[in-house]
């Protein structure tokens, strides 16, 4: 007699609430994942608030230009503890008991990205609240708000996905960690995050151009300059849907390297 | 006996840390690239009145990247620390002759050694890239010196913290807040007197952008002795404390033992 095969998405729905609940016993991670977006927030919009003074400058200040990359940066780092959760699983042989388990290899990812899609929600709205409680201004209303969440789901995903695909390669939280955050921090920072395209420095804005986060900030943004447009809409949204379709199958084909 | 065990302790801390490219090369790379993209982002800003007197932004940022690398590099002997408790190999040497004192030592002149290396990495890699030390090979000196005893200070404060903790919880990951709210919250990156209000009173009494303005000095000025010693004194406090407190934290790990 074999034991029934349990389904994907009940195995992934498990491992997300198992892998939300941890959170909670991990008090230092739960303090670096709000703590640190926030006080980049602070950092960058009175640190450097001179950079709005400048000619040309497209937001009204600086903490309106920063909002997009300090939520999309927060989020990442959220999803990442997504993968550092799986390495430490792997470390422990929790994953290699899952894998000879009856259950469908699929859910063994998937519950991770949607751990990855939840812990992504707290910094979202701790950031933006923060942020409009600073005084950034959202010309874009109701709509902006909701590209931004569109934006930062969009990311947390993409960076869940390569969390969990390089903790299934690397297996280790020690080796991974500096991959997983050096990998979402080049992208993030090699764009408009900082500035604009017509401020950056010839070799930045080459990179920047075709850096496809730099649309996933017009997208996020774009509320906090203005109404929100489909051209500065659709970009992000394609650039995020193919990232997220790469990244997701790098995850899942990490699973072979563990599947006895 | 005690020396020859914190070199040989310091030895195996510099190799296991080049062993690994995945531990030590994003503490190279990240702040390398940081500093790369402030640059690219902020050169502009070298113009407003208030600005320094610089060459370009590079120069300004270089000791940013170097005290910015050399601090989070220096939370990774907390994680060193936790792993050599985890493994056993801590409780193996607190067998031994070794003095007490000698395990963390050991620890934090491996953090040492590779935070001169970490420092002249950086400051090569951004000077091919275009940033200019007028201080020259002194200047050169007196920075990495300086990043070396900040990563005994920074190290014992973290190694301290994993003494403490045991293995229960990833002390770096409690570190690392601190770590990074001295350094941003400071003129690391940017001059004072372009932030705002409350921020700029707050980096101003911050020691780290004293030790950052002075070691500037050395890149943005020409070598100074003055500054050069003062900068080296203010991080000799840190280490001071730091060393006191990881060994004060053996001492208590042995007493509860």
């Amino acid at each position: 007699m074999t034991a029934p095969v349990v389904g994907a998405r009940a195995v992934g729905v498990r491992l997300a609430v198992r892998d939300l609940t941890r959170l909670r016993r991990h008090p230092a991670t739960a303090l670096n994942l709000l703590f640190l977006p926030v006080f980049l927030v602070v950092v960058w919009s009175r640190g450097f608030s001179a950079v709005a003074r400048l000619d040309g400058f497209p937001a009204r200040t600086e903490l309106d230009w920063i909002v997009p990359l300090a939520v999309l940066s927060a989020c990442t780092s959220a999803a990442l503890i997504t993968g550092f959760a799986m390495a430490r699983d792997l470390e422990s042989g929790f994953f290699d008991r899952l894998l000879l388990a009856p259950v469908r290899p699929l859910g063994l990812v998937a519950g991770p990205l949607i751990a990855g899609l939840g812990r992504a929600l707290v910094p979202l709205v701790v950031v933006l609240a923060v942020a409009l409680g600073l005084g950034a201004d959202l010309p874009g209303g109701a709509a902006g708000l909701a590209t931004t969440a569109a934006a930062a789901a969009g990311t947390a995903l993409c960076a869940s996905a390569w969390a969990v695909g390089l903790a299934l390669r690397l297996g280790s939280v020690r080796r991974s960690v500096h991959v997983m955050q050096t990998g979402t921090a080049a992208l993030l920072y090699l764009s408009t995050g900082l500035a604009p395209v017509a401020f950056m420095s010839a070799w930045l804005r080459a990179v920047a151009r075709v850096n496809p986060m730099t649309a996933v900030l017009a997208l996020a943004r774009q509320g906090f300059l203005g109404p929100v447009t489909w051209d500065q809409t659709w970009p992000g949204l394609c650039a995020l849907a193919a990232g997220a379709t790469l990244l997701c199958a790098f995850a899942v084909r990490g699973l072979r390297r563990v599947q006895p | 006996m005690t020396w020859r065990a914190v070199l040989l302790l310091a030895r195996r801390s510099v190799i296991g840390r080049f062993r690994h490219p995945s531990l030590f090369l994003p503490d190279l790379v990240g702040p390398i690239l940081f500093t790369l993209v402030l640059w690219g982002s902020f050169e502009r800003t070298t113009v407003l009145p208030e600005f320094p007197d610089v060459r370009s932004f590079l120069d300004f940022a270089l000791v940013g990247a170097v005290v910015v690398g050399v601090c989070f590099s220096a939370t990774d002997v907390s994680d060193d620390l936790q792993a050599d408790i985890a493994g056993g190999f801590f409780d193996r040497l607190a067998v031994t002759p070794v003095s007490r004192p000698a395990l963390v030592l050991g620890r934090l002149a491996g953090a040492a050694a590779f935070a001169g290396f970490e420092a002249l990495a950086i400051m090569g890699v951004l000077t091919a890239l275009g940033a200019t030390i007028r201080g020259g090979a002194a200047g050169v000196a007196v920075i990495a010196l300086v990043a070396m005893v900040l990563a005994v200070g920074t190290g014992g404060m973290g190694a301290n913290l994993a003494l403490r903790r045991g293995i229960a919880e990833r002390a770096a990951a409690m570190f690392v807040p601190f770590a990074f709210v001295a350094v941003f919250l400071s003129s690391a990156y940017f001059p004072r007197q372009l932030m705002d209000g409350w921020f700029r009173a707050v980096a101003g009494a911050n020691p780290v952008s004293w030790v950052v303005e002075d070691l500037r000095h050395q890149v943005v000025v020409g070598f100074d002795p003055a500054t050069a010693a003062r900068a080296a004194a203010m991080v000799g406090v840190l280490a001071a404390a730091g060393v006191a407190c990881a060994v004060r934290a053996v001492r208590v790990r042995e007493t509860a033992a």
